[in-house]
């Protein structure tokens, strides 16, 4: 039962996640690849928010989100001029730049959370304190799975909400023909900043949630490949919709947890895991194009 | 829509009325490319309800008078003043590098447009992914619905003011008259259809100033009053400033709207009242397209009626022999989400009836059609970019419909687009050694050391119209090749069309709006 719930969770954590890209990939049409960057950096503000600074889940979770729209600052920018595969490159830095300082601040010796020691370099932060809300220690899986079930609710009605409105519009207009709609007068540098923020905002609520289950995180979170999976997620699902991303994330969190139960070896099983998402993307992107249940062609 | 009436009405004959307000003034304009000056020193007024024709030779700076007007294009010298929204509003060209660091004081389009200075584009550039209702209630401006705040904390006035929109724009596509088409996209629609959606796009954006691109390029007659209706409308009704690029071909119709007569030429502007309508109705395509009647060595041989509008004319030459079929359709069906374009009707058993048309060498086919009536389509099926549904295609006798573009093409299909699409980064001689044309002195010309890209619209219609006669096909299909092009220009791309069908083996299908020939203004 409690293998159920790790998958809940896990699910509703990478809903969250493929959600939040969705935004910028589907809509704004801008690929990313530093949305695991993102997730990291909502992680470990909370992880030392919680650990060094004893704050309790819902500052932590605030201060989280901040910390990651201020730093979304680092792709909206660019975003004003760059687009297309420049765009991708400029992702693919900042990816790389947010996995670097997270794999390097470190230095022996130091406590972890210090100025000199902020995040434990490769080794990561361990013993991110139990959950508390308001003095209400979640101790158990299932309240932890209800929590994170609450929280991805809260951000997918986010999304709907941002999605299905006059801004949403904009932004599928911004991806069909941005100068179209600065020729009347839509400021398009606006909404690519908000557009990054939410995105950027809702990735760090995700890396919440994952901190505060495993109560461990190490710098493979801000990895290029954790970014391509998430990426994956919505070339699979689909994008540029509600449900595309949902069903991405879906598909691509169980599909391992499937290949469990076949009888293969372990020695060989990551390798065709592996093979089964490749062989998965091919298809996919082949036969159709806009993914499983989306409604965006990413190109 | 009494199109007819508003047709016939009488033109404004009037001057520049100075009682009307002074809406933009710009002195001095100048631009450069590349060290080739376009434009030196434009001068220019605009006052409210004024509708202005701009003219000018292809490549003479038309549409980048027009990007510099509406913000898309930074002048180097010359000073721009503003007065849409009461207050003055001066921008001096070149500007300092101090000033486009203050972000509430750039010269961008977005500024210009929520000033009240609209556009629309050449090609008609609607949101693709958007309804058509959309496209229009996305240009609303200062939507509450648009600051994400408002979305979660105002949802009321949001829901409010939404509801209010879709009924405004809902009404305002019932009298564009597509009052059923409002959940198409944008891409689903006819050209004509597409157009009169720009316009109005421009307009709910709030233009009191709406500068237009060939609005009339490529449309047919009754397209083409709708939108004359259309900008009409707004004119009179709205007292929106029009400044309208045209072209040879639909002149006529725009001249009956236009006060004034802006004529660009040599990088100097001239501006001079619209007096009387000029006798370049014999230009017009109107009567241009009855090919016996303008070469009296072809003959009308044929003439079919197609179903919902349209007509195929097959030209021969006097004499020619009975020679090779070219080109058999069959009982052709395309559909586009199911939705029939091409097919008509059901037979007895329930199956579509489909398009059938044969072509002999020596044969010029002219395929006149409305807009929305489905000729691109066709054309793009027959050149294989698209797949047909039932039905066959044979050429020379050999089955094409399950063969690739490029095969079509080795077997001798050559096909030119409506759109100038190109290689824009490779330079004018280049381009045209990619399209297979020898070099000889004679064709050398002063664009050679341009980049394809930089060409203007009417110059890469003639580029792509002299490309023609070096490929050896047996089939051309050209999709309506004389959008953007002048009156010399014109009468020579037709020469050279015509000149096509004299060598061997080799037959045309044209495709143009249906522009009825009885429809003669002058």
């Amino acid at each position: 039962m409690n293998y159920a719930f790790h998958l809940l969770i896990y699910v509703s954590v990478y809903i969250v996640l493929a959600l939040s890209l969705d935004l910028v990939v589907g809509y704004l049409g801008r690929l990313s690849l530093a949305h695991a960057g993102f997730v990291a950096i909502g992680a470990y503000v909370y992880a030392l928010a919680t650990l060094t600074l004893q704050w309790t889940f819902v500052p932590a979770l605030l201060l989280a989100v901040a910390v990651a729209i201020v730093c979304s600052l680092a792709l909206s920018l660019p975003s004003w001029r760059f687009r297309g595969d420049f765009f991708i490159f400029i992702t693919l830095a900042v990816g790389a730049l947010i996995h670097g300082i997270v794999q390097n601040w470190s230095a022996p010796g130091y406590e972890v959370g210090s100025l000199a020691n902020l995040t434990n370099g490769p080794f990561g932060i361990a013993g991110i304190p139990q959950t508390d809300i308001f003095g209400i220690k979640l101790d158990t899986i299932e309240s932890k799975c209800a929590l994170s079930l609450v929280l991805a609710g809260v951000c997918a009605s986010i999304m709907y909400r941002l999605t299905h409105s006059p801004w949403g519009r904009l932004l599928k207009c911004l991806r069909d023909d941005e100068l179209v709609l600065r020729g009347i007068g839509k400021n398009v540098r606006l909404i690519k900043l908000q557009a990054f923020s939410f995105s950027c905002g809702l990735a760090a609520v995700g890396g919440v949630i994952y901190a505060s289950y495993v109560s461990y995180i190490d710098p493979s979170a801000a990895s290029l490949d954790e970014s391509i999976l998430l990426l994956c997620m919505i070339c699979v699902g689909g994008s540029g919709n509600f449900r595309g991303p949902m069903v991405g994330a879906i598909v691509l969190v169980l599909l391992p947890e499937v290949l469990r139960f076949t009888p293969i070896p372990q020695s060989v099983a990551a390798n065709v895991r592996l093979l089964v998402y490749g062989l998965l993307l091919l298809v996919v992107v082949h036969f159709r194009p806009q993914g499983i249940a989306g409604e965006y062609r990413i190109e | 829509m009494p199109i007819i009436e508003t047709m016939e009405k009488q033109p404004l004959h009037t001057d520049v009325r100075p009682e009307c307000r002074l809406l933009m003034r710009a002195t001095g304009i100048a631009k450069a490319f590349g060290g080739q000056p376009v434009l030196t020193g434009v001068d220019l007024e605009l006052h409210e309800g004024q509708v202005v024709l701009l003219q000018g030779p292809n490549g003479s700076g038309k549409t980048t008078l027009l990007n510099i007007l509406t913000g898309h294009l930074v002048p180097d010298a010359g000073r721009i003043d503003l007065f849409t929204n009461g207050c003055r509003e001066v921008f001096h060209f070149p500007r300092h590098w101090w000033q486009d660091l203050n972000p509430l004081d750039r010269f961008l389009p977005e500024r210009l447009a929520s000033k009240g200075v609209g556009r629309s584009w050449q090609d008609t550039r609607l949101f693709n992914s958007l309804k058509l209702l959309d496209n229009i209630a996305v240009a609303k401006q200062q939507h509450p619905g648009e600051k994400p705040f408002n979305l979660f904390f105002h949802p009321g006035r949001v829901l409010a003011m939404e509801r209010q929109l879709q009924a405004v724009c809902g009404e305002r596509l019932v009298q564009l008259g597509l009052g059923g088409r409002d959940s198409s996209s944008g891409d689903k629609v006819s050209l004509g259809q597409a157009k009169r959606v720009a316009i109005a796009r421009a307009v709910e954006a709030g233009a009191r100033i709406l500068f237009l691109d060939e609005p009339l390029a490529g449309l047919d007659a009754p397209g083409i009053a709708d939108v004359v209706a259309l900008l009409r409308d707004l004119v009179d009704q709205h007292r929106v400033t029009l400044v309208i690029i045209e072209h040879v071909g639909s002149i006529v119709h725009v001249q009956q709207l236009a006060d004034t007569v802006w004529d660009l030429d040599g990088g100097k502007l001239t501006t001079r009242p619209n007096h009387c309508i000029e006798t370049m109705t014999k230009h017009s395509l109107a009567s241009q397209w009855r090919i016996d009647r303008l070469f009296h060595e072809f003959k009308l041989v044929r003439s079919e009626v197609l179903p919902r509008g349209a007509r195929l004319d097959v030209y021969r030459k006097n004499g020619a022999a009975n020679s090779e079929l070219i080109l058999e359709v069959e009982n052709l069906v395309i559909r586009r989400n199911r939705r029939p374009v091409i097919g008509w009707g059901r037979t007895g058993d329930g199956a579509m009836l489909g398009l059938n048309l044969t072509l002999r060498s020596g044969d010029l086919a002219v395929l006149q059609a409305p807009n929305g009536w489905g000729k691109t389509t066709l054309m793009d099926c027959l050149a294989g970019l698209l797949p047909a549904n039932t039905g066959k295609i044979k050429m020379r006798g050999q089955a094409v419909t399950s063969l690739l573009p490029w095969e079509r093409s080795l077997i001798g299909l050559y096909y030119l687009r409506s759109d100038t699409r190109g290689f824009p980064s490779l330079s004018v001689r280049n381009a045209r050694r990619v399209n297979g044309r020898r070099e000889s002195i004679r064709m050398r010309c002063s664009e050679d050391r341009h980049k394809y890209g930089e060409l203007s619209g009417g110059q890469k219609r003639s580029f792509q119209i002299n490309c023609l006669g070096n490929s050896r096909a047996a089939l051309y299909i050209l999709d309506e090749p004389f959008v953007g092009l002048d009156g010399m220009e014109m009468s020579s791309a037709l020469n050279k069309i015509i000149k096509l069908t004299e060598f061997n083996g080799q037959c045309l299908l044209v495709a143009i709006p249906h522009i009825s020939i009885e429809h003669e203004p002058c």
